[in-house]
């Protein structure tokens, strides 16, 4: 027995021969002063921009944009994958943007902040940034462990964090966000909100808010050169050669369309982002969905007319395509790794109102587009035909926003017309199963450890028709 | 009086060293030599002394031995080595006279007082230990065969020890697991490694970070040829006193020591060659379509090729694609018949005083594939010191510098054979019209050869590992160890994807080149002191109280660069890639442990022990609020066969005994702290990410064991072994929990969850059928079972891999997609399903067997399925997965026949591996088969196929049997007589031959490839590949389906003794 007291006494007493150094890890001490709040700040961007990043050349194959031959980090695009895994880079935005919300209102004080103003500015326009990712990509969401939330309760949740955003940048003063990503933060407000508000019917709400921000305004997602923070776009896409953009697809024997429950035309609407252009009374679609294209591409000629000019928004050149044993064409809309991703860009705005205002104010509100970038102007469209207007606008956003993963949300909102390849089918050539959703559901960890769900939860708020099919 | 209570009576090796100098007036001298029965040679360093004076002497290189000093009168002589019965003889001394006794030692595979090393100093007994005990001869091993590394030197050879086999690449390495799975954690469950009694750095996975992970087990840095004896400790009864993160076992290397007596020079050279074993007929053939691409083709339209005659017909004639050809590979054949070179050269002498073993070594071995290589040069210097009376001082070193260059460096996508056997059906040229849509592949699956070989991936490893042992005996009465040592190592990694300039790029990295390099260091420190009291209590009672207190510290260190963008086709390293586009890393990990003991030993008759410990521990791991944690022990043994009862002749001896033990796991290093990492900010900036989340009330995982055995020897010794059953109990089970993604944190936090039982038997034995002056022959025989189960998880509601009812690991290959539920299909007008054809397709699934805490039938995402439930419309059998059983076959067996010819100048021997039970693992063969488009060409037409794949619940394709019998090793030593050798100028000269992996002798599903009674047609087709029962058995439970099968191998040696 004195052995073992010995033993254990001399255990209590050793307790130094036991600290360790751990000099390639911080700890929450890193956190802990006044003088961290432009690391929380740079945390919160640093996570937003690489979550879209991955979000947007995911969406690139959501828009239809083309196949992957050899699977490798562009397989998930053309697999159309039901799981969001870029949910967590996400919510680590807003971990950061919440604990300097609360370090910022509770225990540091402006004197010891100077810039707290702009950062409750900033932690608000990236969690409306985030949410409306979030309620326009997912079907159903939680939030810090919370309960299911509908994409309505989220939508409303960021249009709420961009009016607070809004009522801070009164009290800081207008400011740019650094690295070039915005001129202006209340712009970037007004421009992120008219997107929530115009996702959400709002049309007022987001006429009013679109109107706000000028000719030329971009708010970008930044990237640098090097591997941590380029533009996966740009390396896994367009610089590998590792995508080829479709031709109008005429191939698809799958589903029918999920919310008509009517087969799809050989040639689907909207499909194709090759040699696309305008004719020069400005017709960029034809009455059946397939766009005006300048020439046949690798595949077919779908959409050819002679006399229309290359739509230069919509970039790509010939390359040899990895896996497929032969050339194809790649987009060329990002140049460099290091190409930052418009967030919110004033043609977007521009199309927004036009939808919402119709008629001949959509047509003109077109032209302005067409004006900027130098295309041909149009005539063509009878501003008393609803259905010409909502295709000419539907396609012009599939070309102004060519690759900027904001054409999804379109897709979204015209599923009448606009194709979702679901299940049962694959692509053109390796017949990869297209696992089939219309929008994701959150990683299966978050149904498994989240107190509030299961993994019996899982899709269970989802409505019916964008419910994914196999949502593994 | 038996050899056990002589040897009792407080021998030891080091009073006998220190009282046999000097003479009297009334004493004589003993002298002798000893011989192996088997071989007829020199038995070095084997014990002779006379129990009860406390005399003796080790025998020299040559077997030779001299007792001076020995009181006139009439005595009996004792001798003792380890793996050999022993013998005694009575003799007489006369004043100044010599007595002249000679021994011949048989071999013997469980002696009861043979030394044991255990976490006490001095070695203990076998027959006062109450667990198992493996001791195996390595230097016995290693002469019968060539042993490329020390998973071979493990696999098979011990009853409970499974070793992967590593795939059949060169220089990768395996797990290693001793009685399974206790945690969840292969890393866990690796077994704790001392050489000479210092920790050594265990990590199974070492290498560039490549596909699949990395690739080399640390422990094939030791020389096989060093080792003197392995002394493996199974469970956590046994492992106590080495405290925490000793639940999985400990192996403990003894390397070769110097003997008294003239330098003995050992020198050796073997040459051999690595291979795959008839790979024509072992990968088989594939199918392609006539009217390719089109697939599915009709069944009359498929076309089966062999693909082995394809590549190799393209290489010689490069007609098929000029970017590969017999210009640019430089051997007329894909695969090759890689040379294996090994050099050993070894010194051992010395005196009573100072003792040597120095040995130097360079092996050089290549694989299927030129660029696939592994070269090591090991250096050796062990010296042993007698200080004086009371002390001596063994130094043990050892440095290894080598490089391995690794096959499967492509990416995601393993190597050349993976890109072999995943090889498109519809892209190979041999079609009937040519039509050949892809022709640049030739039908390898995106990759051909020479786009895979001028990638590189490597290993540059330096390793030194050292140690120091202080001994202090009394005179027996007590004696203590104080052992400091290091274990080392600095590697550098490399994987460099160059630019591809000479044809079309087809692997993104080499489009603009990249390169990875990194520069892991590991540094475990061990300090060791244990001291051991022993007394005689009375004429009957003995008792030996041991204390002991151990640090341990492990820094893992690693700097990580990443560059992308050479400046020229000629770049090779990090610094000609852009700094822009370069990223670096930096790991430092640092983990310590102290820990007592405190043990009670009491003796009875030298026949029947007690002993009871108990030992403390802390970790710098543990969270902080968790308390040190303390694990006890108790055993207790007994010789029956050594009572005066017993008089059952047929036994020579029988020993039954019991433990009861408790030893752990300890968290991750960062398990109780908040971490986060640094990550690039927009702009430049400086942000940072999440890296763990701390669990403040993180412990160790603790295993509690009950091991109840037996030790035999019968027929006069001809026939001997051991029996184990046990049973463990892992509490508290560390897992990574995953936290809500939403929350934002780390993705999970380590928790103390759940708890794994395993439990099985181990047997063995060894036996001399026959015996006599010119032949032996004998049959070593080992079998066990072994299994687990995760019987508890607490609050934690179970994964897609880990549920209750389920064993761990699961197999991998898959993941989380264990759905093997599909298990027949017909056509059918009505059933639900359509093929490809428009035929419809009724399919039954196995609907499981659910299994809820202790056998209770229960549902939930908490608790799993088996396979085994009724077979139902799969449509009626639920959404659930069903795990396919344990991933490794739970029967493990080894058949040894051993024969002896001229007295042992000619031995030979052959080991039969074999297995039995379900297995989850990987068998390409089977269900690459199913995935690949050209097998899809036949399967297509089967309405199984088209059931699990239109319903996405694959018909058992990762369930297989695993019956099989192999003949894993040949070892053929031929001594040549001693005058033939003094011709030659040498002592001793001997010529091996050894083959490994050399024939599957039986195996249960190669005729239908595990479907068994659900075979599809196309399993049925003469096409059908067959590689090798182990394949996919790179580590234990992991779906090794880019690995190489296990690589066959012929080496000769030739051994010179000077």
């Amino acid at each position: 027995m004195l052995a073992l007291g010995l033993s254990v006494g001399m255990l209590g007493g050793c307790d130094k021969l036991l600290e360790v150094q751990l000099p390639a890890q911080l700890t929450d001490a890193a956190l802990t002063s006044p003088g961290s709040a432009g690391i929380y700040v740079n945390s919160l961007i640093a996570h937003f921009e690489d979550a879209y990043d991955f979000h947007a050349y995911r969406t690139f194959g959501r828009e239809d944009a083309g196949e992957v031959y050899l699977c490798g980090p562009m397989c998930n695009v053309s697999n159309y994958v039901t799981v969001y895994d870029h949910f967590t880079p996400f919510s680590r935005s807003l971990w950061f943007g919440r604990q300097l919300r609360a370090k910022l209102e509770t225990e540091w004080t402006a004197q010891q902040v100077p810039q707290r103003d702009r950062h409750l500015a900033t932690i608000s326009l990236y969690e409306g940034a985030t949410l409306a990712v979030f309620a326009t990509n997912l079907c159903e969401i939680t939030l810090d462990a919370g309960p299911l939330l509908r994409p309505e309760q989220v939508l409303d949740l960021a249009d709420a964090a961009l009016t607070r955003a809004l009522d801070e940048i009164q009290t800081s003063r207008d400011f740019a966000l650094q690295n070039n990503i915005a001129s202006s933060a209340q712009n970037m407000a007004y421009g992120l909100r008219a997107q929530v508000r115009w996702f959400k019917g709002d049309k007022a709400g987001a006429l009013a808010d679109a109107q706000q921000v000028p000719q030329g305004f971009v708010a970008r997602v930044t990237r640098d050169p090097g591997e941590a923070r380029q533009n996966r776009g740009w390396t896994s896409g367009t610089n590998g050669g590792f995508f080829e953009l479709y031709d109008p697809i005429d191939w698809w024997t799958g589903l029918p369309n999920p919310v008509t429950g009517k087969a799809w035309p050989n040639v689907i609407p909207f499909t194709g982002f090759t040699f696309l252009g305008i004719l020069p009374d400005g017709r960029a679609v034809h009455d059946d969905g397939v766009p005006v294209r300048t020439q046949a591409g690798w595949h077919n000629a779908h959409g050819v007319v002679a006399g229309a000019v290359p739509d230069t928004r919509v970039t790509h050149r010939t390359a040899q395509i990895q896996g497929k044993q032969g050339q194809g064409e790649v987009s060329t809309k990002y140049s460099a790794e290091s190409s930052p991703i418009n967030l919110v860009n004033w043609k977007e705005m521009v199309l927004i109102r036009a939808e919402i205002e119709g008629g001949q104010k959509a047509i003109d509100l077109v032209n302005e587009l067409r004006i900027a970038d130098d295309l041909p102007r149009v005539t063509y469209a009878d501003p008393n035909n609803a259905e010409q207007i909502r295709y000419m606008i539907i396609e012009e956003r599939r070309r102004a926003l060519f690759n900027e993963a904001r054409f999804f949300y379109s897709k979204l909102k015209n599923m009448d017309v606009l194709w979702f390849p679901r299940d049962n089918g694959g692509t053109r050539f390796q017949r990869r199963a297209l696992q089939g959703g219309i929008r994701y559901v959150m990683p299966n960890s978050e149904y498994i450890a989240n107190p509030n769900l299961s993994p019996a939860m899982k899709a269970s708020a989802c409505a019916q028709h964008e419910r994914p099919i196999n949502p593994l | 009086m038996t050899t056990g209570q002589l040897l009792h009576r407080g021998f030891s090796i080091a009073s006998l060293l220190a009282m046999a100098t000097g003479l009297s007036a009334q004493t004589g001298i003993v002298a002798g030599r000893v011989m192996d029965q088997a071989t007829g040679g020199p038995l070095a360093a084997a014990q002779v002394f006379i129990p009860g004076l406390n005399v003796g002497n080790l025998t020299t290189q040559d077997g030779r031995f001299l007792i001076l000093s020995v009181p006139v009168g009439t005595h009996t002589l004792l001798v003792q080595r380890i793996g050999y019965r022993p013998a005694t003889e009575e003799i007489t001394v006369q004043a100044d006279q010599t007595v002249q006794q000679n021994f011949t030692m048989s071999q013997q595979a469980l002696g009861l007082d043979e030394i044991i090393v255990t976490g006490t100093p001095g070695g203990t007994q076998r027959r006062a230990i109450g667990n198992s005990v493996v001791s195996m001869d390595a230097a016995r091993v290693t002469e019968s065969a060539v042993i490329p590394n020390m998973n071979a030197m493990l696999m098979g050879r011990s009853a409970g020890v499974l070793s992967g086999s590593g795939g059949g690449a060169i220089g990768v390495g395996a797990d290693i697991s001793i009685r399974g799975y206790g945690s969840f954690s292969r890393e866990r469950a690796q077994p704790l490694i001392y050489v000479d009694g210092v920790r050594v750095n265990n990590d199974p996975s070492v290498g560039p970070n490549m596909a699949g992970g990395r690739g080399g087990n640390v422990m094939n840095d030791f020389n096989a040829a060093d080792i003197e004896s392995i002394e493996i400790i199974k469970g956590p009864a046994a492992a106590t006193l080495y405290g925490t993160e000793a639940s999985a076992g400990v192996i403990q290397i003894i390397t070769k020591k110097g003997a008294q007596g003239a330098p003995q020079f050992t020198a050796s050279i073997a040459e051999g060659r690595n291979f795959m074993r008839g790979p024509h007929n072992r990968m088989g053939w594939m199918w392609a379509c006539k009217d390719l691409p089109r697939v599915p083709c009709a069944e009359d339209q498929v076309v089966p090729y062999s693909y082995m005659h394809l590549m190799n017909a393209a290489l010689r004639d490069g007609t098929f694609n000029p970017e590969w050809n017999y210009t640019q590979w430089p051997q007329k054949n894909v695969l090759q018949y890689g040379p294996s070179r090994s050099y050993n050269l070894n010194v051992r002498g010395g005196t009573e005083r100072i003792r040597y073993f120095l040995s130097a070594n360079h092996d050089y071995e290549e694989g299927g594939v030129y660029y696939n290589s592994d070269e090591a040069t090991r250096l050796r210097g062990n010296i042993g010191v007698v200080l004086s009376d009371l002390f001596s001082v063994d130094v043990s070193t050892g440095f290894v510098s080598g490089q391995t260059s690794y096959e499967g460096q492509v990416g995601t996508r393993g190597g050349l054979f993976d890109q072999i056997v995943w090889g498109n059906g519809y892209c190979t040229p041999y079609v009937a019209d040519q039509s050949n849509p892809c022709p640049r592949v030739l039908g390898m699956q995106q990759m051909i050869p020479t786009d895979i070989a001028k990638i590189y991936s490597i290993r540059d490893f330096d390793r030194f590992t050292g140690s120091a042992t202080l001994n202090f005996n009394n005179s027996g009465w007590l004696a203590s160890r104080s052992v400091v040592g290091i274990d080392r190592g600095w590697d550098k990694n490399e994987w460099v994807h160059p630019i591809e300039t000479t044809q079309a790029n087809v692997i993104q990295e080499t489009r603009d080149g990249k390169v990875l390099y990194e520069t892991p260091m590991n540094s475990e420190l061990t300090f060791d002191w244990s001291a051991t009291a022993s007394f005689g209590l009375g004429r009957s009672w003995t008792t030996a109280s041991s204390v002991g207190a151990q640090f341990y510290s492990r820094t893992r260190e690693m700097l990580s660069t990443v560059g992308e963008g050479f400046v020229s086709p000629l770049s090779r390293t990090i610094n000609q890639t852009p700094i822009t586009r370069s990223s670096i890393d930096y790991e430092y990990v640092q983990n310590k442990s102290l820990g007592f003991y405190v043990q009670e030993q009491i003796g009875w008759n030298g026949r029947l022990f007690l002993t009871g410990a108990v030992r403390f521990d802390d970790n710098s791991a543990f969270g902080t609020e968790f308390d040190p944690v303390l694990y006890p022990k108790f055993s207790g043994t007994w010789v029956i066969s050594e009572e005066s009862f017993w008089n059952l002749d047929f036994f020579e001896s029988l020993r039954l005994r019991s433990a009861w033990g408790k030893a752990g796991q300890q968290p991750n290093t960062f398990a109780g702290v908040n971490t986060f990492g640094a990550m690039a900010g927009p702009g430049g900036t400086s942000a940072l990410t999440p890296s763990s989340t701390g669990n403040p009330d993180v412990g160790p995982e603790v295993s509690t064991e009950l091991e109840i055995g037996f030790d035999v020897s019968v027929l006069d010794g001809r026939a001997s072994g051991e029996f184990n059953w046990y049973k463990t109990r892992s509490r508290d089970n560390l897992l990574n929990i995953n936290l809500p993604p939403s929350r934002g944190q780390a993705s999970s936090i380590q928790s103390n969850v759940g708890v794994i039982d395993k439990w099985g038997w181990e047997a063995t034995l060894s036996t001399t059928l026959y015996e006599s002056r010119t032949l032996l022959f004998g049959i070593d025989l080992n079998g066990a079972y072994t299994m687990n189960e995760i019987k508890e998880l607490g609050d934690f509601p179970g994964s897609s891999t880990i549920k209750l009812g389920w064993t761990y690991p699961p197999h991998g290959q898959f993941g989380t997609q264990e759905q093997t539920k599909v298990v027949r299909a017909e056509y059918d007008p009505k059933g639900p399903i359509v093929d490809p054809w428009g035929r419809r397709v009724q399919a039954y699934c196995d609907s499981g067997v659910f299994l809820g805490p202790e056998g209770t039938t229960r549902r939930g995402s908490q608790y799993g399925a088996n396979m085994g439930g009724q077979i139902v419309p799969c449509q009626e059998a639920g959404g659930y997965e069903i795990t396919p059983g344990i991933a490794f076959a739970p029967y493990n067996f080894s058949i040894t026949p051993n024969l002896a010819l001229a007295g042992g100048a000619l031995r030979m021997h052959a080991k039969f591996d074999g297995s039995h039970g379900r297995t989850g693992n990987d068998r390409m063969s089977l269900w690459h088969d199913r995935y690949n488009t050209s097998y899809g060409s036949v399967t297509h037409n089967d309405p199984l196929y088209s059931a699990a794949y239109r319903i996405n619940q694959f018909a058992q394709r990762a369930y297989f049997n695993g019956d099989f019998w192999k003949l894993r090793e040949v070892g053929v030593r031929y001594e040549l007589p001693t005058p033939v050798a003094s011709l030659m100028g040498a002592q001793r000269v001997a010529l091996g031959f050894s083959g490994r992996e050399l024939a599957v002798i039986w195996w249960k599903d190669k005729g239908d490839l595990g479907l068994g009674p659900v075979s599809p047609r196309a399993m049925n087709h003469p096409a059908t590949r067959a590689l090798d029962p182990e394949f996919g058995r790179g580590q234990l439970g992991d779906g090794g389906h880019r690995t190489w099968p296990p690589m066959s191998s012929f080496h000769m040696r030739i051994d010179v003794t000077f």
